[in-house]
Order: C-alpha cells, then structure tokens, then sequence
C-alpha cells in the first residue's frame, strides 16, 4: 500500500535521514523504531508532506504523492497523529475533527457534520462530546481527537507518532485494540513507538532505524527487545535496571506525610519514606500520583494534611519556596513546560534553585558561578558539557539531565521525580536510572513516579498503588509484581489471591 | 567511508554558522548606531560638536530613563504601560510638596509616589495574575485620573528653591544633571539585571514563569518588586522633567507617549517582547538610535513629520529580525 523508498532529508548539511526506505502492506501494522534522533519522526512528516524530501520517491498503491504538500498527501489517504496536539483549544471537538473541510451552504451544514462525526465514532469505538471545548478534554482524550481527526480523512494509510506516549497502560492497551481493528478492515499503519513491549504485541513487521538510516527489517516475532535495543543503539546496553541498596534497617524518615487531602473532599494521604528509600507510585493516569507530588511540593497546595521533612517540623506546603526551603525538590512531568528555561544557558539553569549559593548580599560571585555550573554540567554528563550553551539546544536527553542536576545540586533530602525518563533516548534512560539509585544511596529519599511500570518495579524498594486519589496498595519490592501491581491500580483486588474477602 | 568523510564535512558548516548567527542576533543592533553615528559624523558638520552631542544625550535622558524599567518588566515577562500617567503624578506631587516640605523630600515623596504605584500594578499582575498588557491599560487611566485630581486638570508650578536642578542645560562643565541621572539609573538596573541573583530570576521568570516558580523561586513577589521599580523609573523621568519645566500637569511633557518611546526603544535594542531575554544595554543603545535619528531629522533639514514614519520602520525591522532569527535557531 504504502512504499518509501530511498528518502534523503538534510537539514543545515546534516543528513537527518539517508537513504531509507520502509514498505507498508495493506491490512499490516509496521512499527518503525529508533533512538530519539535517529530520524523516525522526519521520515513520518516526509510520508505525510509535512516536509519536502530532498530526493527519494513515496508511492500509495502504486501512485506518486512525494513532495506535494499535506494536502496532497492527505487527499492520496495518508492521514498522521502527530506526538503534538494540534487541535484549536477553544472550538469544540467537533470543529476540530472537521477543521478544513469546507462547510456545506448555512443550514444543513451541523446537522450533516453531526451525522458525519456519529458515523465516524462508531467506527472508531472512541467516543467524545462533540460539543466539548477542547481544552475541557484530558490529555487522553486530546489523543483520541488526534484520531478522530486522522481518521475524518478516511485515510487508506495512517502515520502514528508516538501516540501512546501520554497514555496510561489501559489507555494504550484500549488504542492498540482500536489500530488492530482498523487494521482489520484493510488499513496500514505505519507506528512510530519507543515502547518495544508494544511493538512486539501489535506490529507484524518492525523497521529500525539509527543515525537516519535503516539497519534492520523483519518480523516483529523476529526480534526480541534486546535484539531491537541492540540494533537501535548500535552496541550492547546493560538493559537491566541498577539494583538499589537495601535500605537500613532504622534509617531515619526523609518524609512523613499526614492527611494530605489534594483537594477539598478528595482522599485524605498518608506515606512516609525513609532516607535511601526509593517509593515507587504506579496507577492509571489521573489516579493522583502527580497531583499528589504537587501537593507536597506545594507546587498546588493542598486543601489539608501537613508533611514533615526529616527532623524538620510539621507544616503544610504552602508555596514551592516553602517546600524547597524545607529540603524537598521535585523533578516535574514536562521539562519543557514545567522544568527549564528554554532560552537560557545551562549554566544559569543549573544555578537557578541555588542562587543563595552563588551571591553574596544578593551579587552573583561570577567565578564561582561559572565553575560551579560547569561542575554541575560535566558531573550531570550534560554532552556538550558547555555551561554556556542555551538549553534549547539541546537534545532531549541531556535537557533531562540538566533538569535532574539542577534538582539535586540544592542538596534536597527528598527528591520527586515525576516521569523522569519519558521521551528520552536509551542511553540517557540508563544514566538516570543509574542516577536515582545513587542518590538513594547516598540517603536522599526517593518518590518515583512513572507511566513505566518496568521502570517502576525495576527501582523501588516499595511501590504505591494509586487508583482514584487514594492509595489503594503498598507493596514491598517483593510482593511488586506487574500483576499485582495492574490489578490494585484497575481495583481488581480479587485477581491478586488476597484473601481479603 | 560514511564515517571519514561525511562526519567533518557535517560538522563544518554547524560550527561555524553558530557564532556568526549568534553575533548578528547578539551585536548587530550595535553596529546599527555606529553605523547611524559614522554616517551623521560624514553627513553634518555640526553633528559632532560637544554641544549637539551634549543636547542629544539630554534628549535621551527621560525615556531612557523610562527604557531602564521597562526593560526590567519586559524581562521578567511584564509589559507596563502605565509609565506616562506615572511619570505625571511624580512630577505632580513634587511640586505640590516642594514648596511647604522643600526641594529633598518633595523628590523622595514623587520617587516614593513612583514605587507605591508599580506595586500596585505588581499586585494586580504579580500577585492576582491579571495579564500585564490590560492591568497597566487599566491603571494608567486610574492614575491619570489621579492627576488630574491633584490637580483639579490644571498645571501646577513651583519656584522652590533649587527645583530646577535636574532641569539645568548649562552644558560648559559636561553633561547636563539629567544624563547624569540618566547614568545612574542604567547604571543601578544594569547591575540589578547582570549581577544579582534577583536579576537571574527576573530572566528565569520572564523565559518560563512555572518553570522558574517548580524551581522554588518566590515568582509573585519578585514580578510585584520589578513593576515596583518600573514605577519608580517613571517617577525619576517625571520628576526631571518637572524640574526642567519648574512645572507639571496630567498631559504634560511626555506624559501621553512615555509608555510607548520607552517600549519602542526597549523593542529596537533588541530585548525580546516574549520575555525572558535583553538587557539594559539594549534599552540604551535603543534610546540613542531614536536620539540620534531625531537629531538627524533637524541637522540635515529633513520634514520632521517623517520622524514617526523612521520610527515604525525601525520597529518592524527589529522585530522582524528578532522573529526570523528565534525560527531559525
């Protein structure tokens, strides 16, 4: 159905993408996996006329579409979900799903949108509000607009970029379930993942690519994960996670938390952390597991409850200023929303939460800034290692990694990391994997929260179990089983053998 | 072969199309005013006699001064338009009070006056969060109001003794007392924005206000403090320009179009309107480039109602520029 052959792409005399090519049978998912960077997303736009390709050729059933234009493209049946919600905020779902096909003369025009969208979700098995502003939508509602949208276009080819990414793991098993039936009825799919587990149960056929080209191509039951992990990062990864040290026996609390309500009227939480522990939080999206990080952070104060920090004293998070005084920091989902100042340096990054460090009644020690940030950046493995440098420019990777530094240079004596790994490549995973423990071992105490359940299970030493706001489970590291931990965050309690009832 | 030959040849054109980039973005405003200066030094005689010189800096002083706290509000994030109607009540009030209270705490209570008002706009902006551009719309017409209160939309006078200090052109013994102060207050928020930890948090807030407040800065209090000395530069260019004038009224001066040479000016420099990036230097160079072109409209006999025309050029240029430059990188 759908055939790329040969597509260059250089941007500013860097080739992005080198001579690759990947074919996509009609009734077929194709996964298309790779490092970040490694020009999967590049080769999806090309497909799509996002972008115009420098030479090669893109044929849907055997018809010349390259070069000419989303339009064009979209028009041969080649519709994409982008890893970027681009819908319009403030129009209701509806108009977006129909944003840029002309409307009909005044009159019958809703009336047939609306049949239209109807015929529409049914097929899809998604349904949203029609009438919904978009912004009142979830994050994985946004996702399923994305569809939608892609799929108004009656596409014979759909192009998915990273679409699970946002989605929690009942959410993309429920998605997976959806391009499986649409597959069905004769689509192809081209899937871009950096989930491999996910690959492997959905693609029949897996492309990877490194450096912009392609370096494998078979069956999905082919590869196993550290076949396809080998292949992407081009030599042997350590895939295990590091083993934390067991915590002492006795070791101090880095945090007690009483009676922390997130909200008026929502679940009152109660958890402590020793120092050198690492405590995991798995759930669903939307359980509560950022919102109660937020809550102790004082990043969104809570409505009730008060934390304690080592031997500190009882208080409720009021501000972030409070919390970070008291010895807390916290890593945030979004680094680039959330995390770091885009066009800044690294330097002043790094320094931002240890300015009292730096000044002296209130100056900036310049010297001592400059070799403190350039510390900070070679001791974070921050590559290029130039303080100097705006964080923009650099890749995702080493955006976290300056994030996660900036964090522990202040010294906390508990970290929040919530989704430290997510959208980077696998190397810089298996440094701040490598991370985390270290700072447990060094007696911070850890609250990880991840979408990863692997990542989760592989370095706690407990796991939270969140599921509407409370916290419903809390599993020693041996007990943290994939399963028991799926059946408490769905409230399946009865699947777990516990003899509760 | 890959590997050889095509690794060095990427990298080339990567590394040096950076700092080349990085220079235009960075300097090229400055080249523009020495450009400006070679060619008024080659076109008119007189442009560079001490007295011209002297006048144009004189000229400058007032929105530059205006330039300095603005650049600081536009940093963090925040627009302030109030500063004309702000400038007024400043000049206002120093001389409603010089007579009875004496030259040296008329100027602290108009300075003070300055202050009180930007806090109060970092209040509404900081503190509520209502945006900045309609906050400062809001008040400037509250505090015009203000003047015209105090002054029953009168002008006022004095003749106080020494009032006029700041106003002085006697220009044989250097620059004139407003440059001077005009150096000072570039002098005070260059240092502010370069070589504190305030001025880092100004910059971190103006690039991304959650990431600056998840990072455990005091955001509110610190966009409240930067509209407080936004503020208070509005009331050290009102209470030049009253000293000058000896005389103030809720339109007088520059009153009406303070906000918008002072922003203008800040734009020019090359500060982005996005916040987050500039410095006072910028501000300066801006006010110097409107400066020397308005002293070029009268040397070389040119129809000064062009003036305005130069203007809007210039700040779709820098702009313009700005944009196409922040694509690209």
């Amino acid at each position: 159905m759908l055939s790329a052959s040969g597509l260059i792409k250089s941007y500013a005399g860097v080739k992005v993408v080198n001579a690759a090519s990947v074919e996509v049978a009609s009734g077929e998912i194709h996964a298309l996996v790779g490092e970040n960077g490694a020009g999967k997303s590049t080769m999806l736009r090309m497909i799509a006329g996002l972008v115009r390709p420098d030479s090669g050729t893109i044929t849907v059933a055997d018809q010349e579409i390259g070069g000419r234009g989303p339009a064009h493209s979209l028009k041969a049946g080649v519709a994409m979900v982008t890893q970027e919600m681009a819908a319009i905020p403030s129009r209701s779902v509806i108009e977006n799903v129909y944003l840029g096909v002309r409307a009909r003369p005044v009159g019958t025009a809703r009336a047939n949108f609306r049949t239209r969208y109807e015929k529409l979700c049914e097929e899809a098995g998604i349904w949203l509000n029609p009438g919904a502003r978009v912004f009142t939508l979830s994050q994985a509602d946004r996702q399923q607009l994305e569809i939608l949208r892609a799929l108004a276009a009656r596409p014979r080819v759909l192009l998915l970029d990273e679409p699970t990414t946002a989605m929690s793991f009942d959410q993309s098993a429920r998605f997976a379930e959806l391009i499986r039936g649409l597959v069905r009825q004769g689509m192809a799919v081209l899937w871009v993942s950096h989930d491999l587990t996910e690959v492997r149960t959905n693609a029949q056929r897996v492309t990877v690519m490194r450096d912009g080209s392609v370096v494998g191509c078979g069956p999905a039951a082919e590869f196993t994960e550290s076949d396809l992990i080998q292949l992407m990062v081009g030599y042997e990864v350590a895939a295990a996670y590091p083993r934390p040290e067991l915590v002492p026996a006795g070791a101090p609390s880095a945090l007690e938390v009483r009676d922390l309500r997130c909200y008026p009227g929502s679940p009152s939480l109660s958890v402590n952390v020793a120092a050198g522990e690492i405590v995991g939080c798995a759930g669903l999206v939307g359980a509560g597991r950022s919102s109660f990080a937020r809550a102790v952070y004082g990043a969104r104060p809570p409505a009730g409850g008060q934390i304690k920090v080592a031997d500190g004293s009882w208080f409720t998070p009021r501000s972030t200023r409070q919390a970070a005084a008291a010895g807390i920091a916290m890593v945030p989902e979004d680094r680039r929303a959330q995390g770091l100042i885009l066009n800044r340096t690294v330097g002043e990054n790094l320094l931002l939460p240890s300015l009292d460090r730096i000044t002296r009644f209130g100056v900036v020690e310049q010297r001592r800034a400059r070799s403190l940030a350039g510390t900070w950046a070679r001791e974070a493995n921050v590559r290029p290692p130039d303080p100097s440098r705006r964080v923009a420019s650099l890749s995702g990777g080493n955006q976290q990694k300056v994030l996660v530094k900036m964090r522990l240079a202040t010294e906390p004596k508990l970290i929040i990391f919530d989704e430290p790994t997510r959208g980077v490549s696998i190397d810089a995973k298996v440094e701040l994997h490598r991370v985390v423990v270290e700072m447990a071992g060094r007696g911070m105490g850890v609250i990880l929260i991840s979408s990863e359940l692997d990542e989760v299970l592989g370095l706690s030493h407990r796991v939270l179990v969140f599921r509407n706001g409370s916290i419903v489970r809390d599993l020693d590291a041996e007990h943290a089983t994939r399963q028991a931990v799926m059946s408490a965050a769905f409230g399946l309690e009865g699947e777990t053998g516990s003899d509760e009832r | 072969m890959n590997a050889e030959v095509e690794a060095p040849a990427a990298a080339r054109p990567l590394l040096r199309a950076r700092p080349r980039r990085f220079l235009v973005r960075d300097y090229g405003i400055l080249a523009i005013l020495v450009a400006l200066f070679v060619a008024l030094s080659i076109s008119s005689s007189s442009f560079l006699s001490k007295a011209n010189l002297v006048s144009v800096l004189d000229q400058s002083a007032v929105p530059g001064i205006a330039a300095c706290g603005v650049t600081l509000a536009i940093v963090s994030g925040a627009f302030d338009l109030s500063l004309g109607s702000v400038y007024a009540v400043a000049g206002i009030v120093a001389i409603k009070l010089a007579a009875s209270a004496g030259t040296p705490l008329a100027y602290l209570a108009a300075l003070a006056a300055g202050l009180a008002l930007g806090l109060v706009n970092g209040i509404i902006i900081g503190g509520i969060g209502v945006n900045s551009f309609i906050a400062t719309l809001a008040t400037s017409f509250g505090i015009t109001g203000l003047a015209l209160l105090l002054t029953d939309g009168l002008s006022v006078s004095t003749s106080a003794a020494h009032f006029g200090m700041l106003g002085s052109l006697q220009t044989e013994a250097g620059i004139t007392p407003a440059s001077w102060v005009f150096i000072g207050v570039i002098l005070v928020a260059a240092t502010l924005l370069h070589f504190t930890g305030y001025g880092r948090a100004i910059y971190a807030i103006g690039g991304n206000r959650e990431a600056a407040r998840l990072a455990g800065l005091r955001v509110r209090l610190d966009q409240i403090i930067v509209l407080g000395m936004s503020g208070g530069c509005a009331a050290i260019a009102g209470l030049v320009d009253a000293s000058r004038a000896s005389a103030a009224s809720s339109q007088s001066g520059a009153a009406p179009t303070l906000a918008l040479t002072a922003i203008a000016a800040t734009v020019i420099g090359g500060t982005s309107i996005a916040g987050g990036e500039g410095g006072i230097w910028r501000a300066v160079v801006g006010v110097l480039i409107l400066g020397f072109m308005a002293d070029a409209f009268t040397l070389l006999n040119v129809n000064g109602n062009y003036q305005d025309v130069v203007e809007c050029a210039l700040i779709l240029i820098a702009v313009g520029i700005d944009v196409l430059l922040r694509r690209r990188a």
